[in-house]
């Protein structure tokens, strides 16, 4: 068997590169297999949503990422600095290599559907969270990693209809309840330091939303 | 004499004119959703009922709006044209003045991911609607970057003009740190 070494490891792909890195990057210092996993699938889940070919194409195309690279995140950064050699020797690096290998290959989706995820700072910044103010609930005790309170408020959805009178011209309006929802994000998953969210399938059914956004 | 007078009147309407632009310190707090600084005050308008209509005004359809005492406050489109509502007026997005230091155009508004608030200092009293910008921002370290509205309330001298921002929530309230 042939030992690796730094000259002997075959380059890393550029797109798997970049996927492992953000990845790295949101991921807890935890370094949990799973959490990589899972957040790799969400961030393949977000790209095929908004028809991206390419990880590249997403990252390039997506605001929030090009603000969030210049404010700089040094794990993102130590990931796409690290040679093939030191992503084999440390654990971690490895970890978000394997799952963004196992997202771009359509590989076992741990995060169980989420498009959206959370760290530490729905603990620190519960209050003032703004997930926590637009209604979370953990679909199963296991997700709560925070031991955090679920928030729901009851928000009525109503359309007003405007309709004028075949025999006098006069506008009337009549205003109903379209429906009502509690809160808006579902728990999919948590692993590691990181809690998958999707948002509320009635939410979205009364605002003909979006699962994506 | 003539000339020193009218000196006067013009810097007095420049006063004026930035009276009505929110502070650095109220578009910081509306950004983050929150009272950063103890001169500004953020209050949530309720949301627990919310509105939509056809046809609402000039052909838009609004499709988010709460009534906040008489006056409804939300969002509208008309096709690929959207506006913030606020009384009877509508006010388009892409005219939309960026304020200094925060010129970062925002990405598309979602009113119901939206905080929905006032914030009140000096500069006035506005209408902050504050939201996730880009297609990640609403998970993980994405989250510190926001953009806002914001559009002046009550009474005006001059049109009302709506303001937008963008920012990286721990770069700004660092820097406001730095400044106090």
């Amino acid at each position: 068997m042939t030992k690796a070494t730094k000259e002997s490891m075959p380059p890393l792909d550029a797109e798997v590169r970049l996927l492992a890195a953000i990845t790295y990057g949101e991921a807890s210092t935890k370094d949990d297999v799973d959490e990589m996993f899972a957040l790799a699938s969400v961030l393949i889940r977000q790209k095929d949503a908004r028809g991206h070919k390419s990880v590249t194409s997403f990252a390039a195309k997506e605001k929030t990422f090009a603000y969030a690279a210049i404010d700089g995140n040094v794990r993102f950064k130590k990931l796409m600095k690290a040679s093939e050699f030191e992503i084999l020797q440390q654990p971690g690096l490895k970890a978000a290599v394997s799952a963004a290998v196992n997202a771009m290959n359509g590989g076992e989706d741990k995060s169980n559907g989420a498009y959206f995820w959370d760290g530490a700072d729905i603990k620190t910044n519960y209050a003032r969270h703004f997930k926590v103010r637009r209604g979370i609930k953990f679909t199963d005790p296991s997700h709560n990693i925070y031991g955090i309170k679920e928030s729901t408020k009851v928000v009525i959805i109503s359309k007003t209809t405007k309709t004028r009178s075949r025999t006098t011209g006069k506008i009337s309006t009549a205003t109903e309840e379209v429906g009502r929802y509690d809160h808006q994000y579902d728990s999919t998953a948590a692993y590691g330091g990181t809690i998958f969210w999707k948002l509320n399938p009635e939410f979205l059914k009364v605002t003909r939303g979006w699962e994506y956004k | 004499m003539k000339h020193f007078f009218f000196m006067i009147f013009l810097s007095a309407l420049v006063v004026e004119v930035q009276a009505k632009t929110p502070s650095r310190a109220a578009i910081v707090s509306c950004l983050s959703a929150q009272s950063t600084s103890k001169s500004v005050k953020w209050v949530p308008l309720p949301t627990e009922k919310i509105y939509s209509e056809d046809d609402y005004l000039e052909g838009f359809n609004a499709i988010y709006y709460i009534k906040s005492g008489n006056k409804p406050i939300g969002y509208a489109e008309r096709g690929h044209v959207k506006a913030v509502i606020y009384g009877n007026q509508l006010f388009p997005i892409a005219q939309a003045h960026a304020l200094a230091g925060f010129h970062t155009r925002p990405t598309e508004l979602d009113p119901f991911s939206a905080d929905w608030a006032t914030v009140a200092d000096q500069s006035g009293t506005h209408v902050c609607i504050s939201f996730p910008y880009g297609d990640l921002g609403q998970s993980g370290s994405f989250q510190k970057n926001r953009s806002a509205y914001l559009i002046a309330i009550g009474k005006i001298n001059g049109p009302r003009i709506l303001y937008s921002a963008t920012g990286n929530l721990d770069a700004l309230q660092m820097n406001q740190g730095e400044q106090k």
